[in-house]
C-alpha cells in the first residue's frame, strides 16, 4: 500500500506543478492613450487597442487561455502600411517594458531554449517519482517484515512481495508516461509557435500583416507594461495595466 | 511630314511616361484609403489570423493535450483505477474558437 500512496503523492505533485493556477502570465487591461481606439475583435472575442499615425495603423490584443502562455503573455498584432514607402516588419519590430525594465519578446530561439528547460525539469520530476516508488517499495517491505514477524507464512510473504513489486512497477510506469507526455507536448508547443508567430515581411504601401508574439511577463507585477510596435519611422505605444485579481 | 512624325512620337512617349508614372503613383499612395477601407483591411487580417490560430490548434490538438492525457493516465496507473480522467482540453478550445468565429 505504501508505494502506491507515495506514487500517488508524487504523481499528484508532478501534475500539480504542471498545471498550477498561479503559474500563468499576467492578464492585462488595455489603457487607451490619446489618439487610440478600442476595437472589438469579432472573431476571437475581446478588444484590441488601435493606434493610427500618418503612415501606419497598428492593433494589439492579448490572447488569453493559450498553450503558449507557458512562456509568457501572448499578444496578437495587426499592422497596415498607409505610407508611400515599403516598411520591414516582424518580431524585431516589437519591444516591451514593465516600468523601466525591458521585457524579452520571445523569438524562435527563445522558445526552443524554454522548451528544452521544461523537458529537463520534466525528466527530473520523472526521476524523482521513480525514486519515490523505490523508496515506497523499501518502506513497504520493511513494514511488511515487521508487521508479519515470525508468524507470517511463506505464501503470505510471497503475496506481500508481489504486491510491493507490482506497486513499484506501476509507479515507475506512471512516471515514464508523464515524462513522455511532457516531451510530446513540449515539441507540439514549439510547432504551435512556428505556425502562429509573427513572420518577417516587407510591407508594401497598402499592405496589411499580422501574427502573434509572446512577452516574458511574470504573473505578479504592479507596474504598467508598455508594448512598442515600430513601423518605419513611426512607433505605436500600447499601455497595459496588469490585472491583479 | 517628318515634323509631324517627330511630334507624334514625342507626344506618344509623353503619354506613355505619364501613364506609367500615374500607375506608380496610385500604387504608392495608400493614403487614398478611407478610414472605412483601412478598418476593413485590418478586420480582414484579424479574421485571417484567427483562422490561422484555429487551424494550428486543430492540427496539434492531440499532441498539445498529451501531457494532460499522460498525467491522467499516470494517475490511473498509480491509483490502479479504471477511471478515465483524460479531458481533451484542446478539442474544447478549438470548438470554442470556431464557434466564436461562426457567431458573428
Amino acid at each position: 500500500m505504501t508505494p502506491r500512496i507515495l506514487s500517488v503523492v508524487m504523481v499528484a505533485l508532478a501534475s500539480g506543478c504542471a498545471s498550477m493556477p498561479f503559474s500563468g502570465p499576467a492578464t492585462y487591461v488595455p489603457q487607451p492613450q490619446a489618439g487610440q481606439d478600442v476595437v472589438e475583435n469579432p472573431h476571437a472575442g475581446g478588444y484590441s487597442l488601435q493606434s493610427s499615425q500618418a503612415r501606419s495603423v497598428a492593433r494589439v490584443q492579448q490572447m488569453v487561455g493559450d498553450n503558449l502562455e507557458e512562456h509568457g503573455a501572448l499578444f496578437k498584432v495587426i499592422v497596415l502600411n498607409t505610407g508611400p514607402q515599403p516598411v520591414p516588419f516582424g518580431l524585431g519590430s516589437i519591444s516591451a517594458q514593465s516600468g523601466k525594465t525591458p521585457i524579452t519578446v520571445v523569438d524562435h530561439n527563445k522558445v526552443r531554449e524554454l522548451e528544452e528547460a521544461k523537458k529537463s525539469s520534466g525528466d527530473a520530476m520523472g526521476s524523482l517519482m521513480n525514486a519515490g516508488a523505490v523508496l515506497g517499495g523499501i518502506l513497504s517491505a520493511a513494514v511488511a517484515g515487521v508487521a508479519g514477524g515470525p508468524n507470517m507464512s511463506q505464501a503470505q510473504m510471497e503475496s506481500a512481495s508481489q504486491s510491493i513489486a507490482g506497486g513499484m512497477v506501476g509507479s515507475m510506469e506512471a512516471s515514464s508516461k508523464a515524462t513522455e507526455g511532457t516531451r510530446i507536448a513540449s515539441d507540439a508547443r514549439r510547432e504551435l509557435f512556428s505556425l502562429v508567430a509573427l513572420q518577417d515581411r516587407m510591407l508594401q504601401p497598402g499592405d496589411v500583416w499580422g501574427g502573434y508574439f509572446i512577452i516574458e511577463s511574470k504573473r505578479f507585477t504592479t507596474e504598467d507594461t508598455m508594448i512598442e510596435v515600430r513601423m518605419g519611422a513611426e512607433t505605436h505605444q500600447f499601455r497595459f495595466k496588469p490585472k491583479l485579481f | 511630314m517628318s515634323k509631324i512624325l517627330v511630334a507624334s512620337a514625342l507626344s506618344a512617349a509623353v503619354l506613355a511616361w505619364s501613364g506609367a508614372a500615374g500607375a506608380q503613383t496610385s500604387e504608392a499612395r495608400p493614403a487614398f484609403l478611407t478610414p472605412e477601407q483601412m478598418n476593413q483591411l485590418l478586420d480582414e487580417e484579424t479574421r485571417r489570423q484567427h483562422q490561422r490560430r484555429v487551424s494550428a490548434y486543430d492540427q496539434l490538438k492531440g499532441r498539445l493535450d498529451s501531457s494532460i492525457g499522460a498525467s491522467a493516465e499516470a494517475r490511473n496507473l498509480a491509483v490502479g483505477s479504471a477511471l478515465q480522467m483524460v479531458t481533451p482540453l484542446t478539442d474544447i478550445k478549438v470548438q470554442q474558437l470556431q464557434q466564436k468565429g461562426m457567431v458573428r
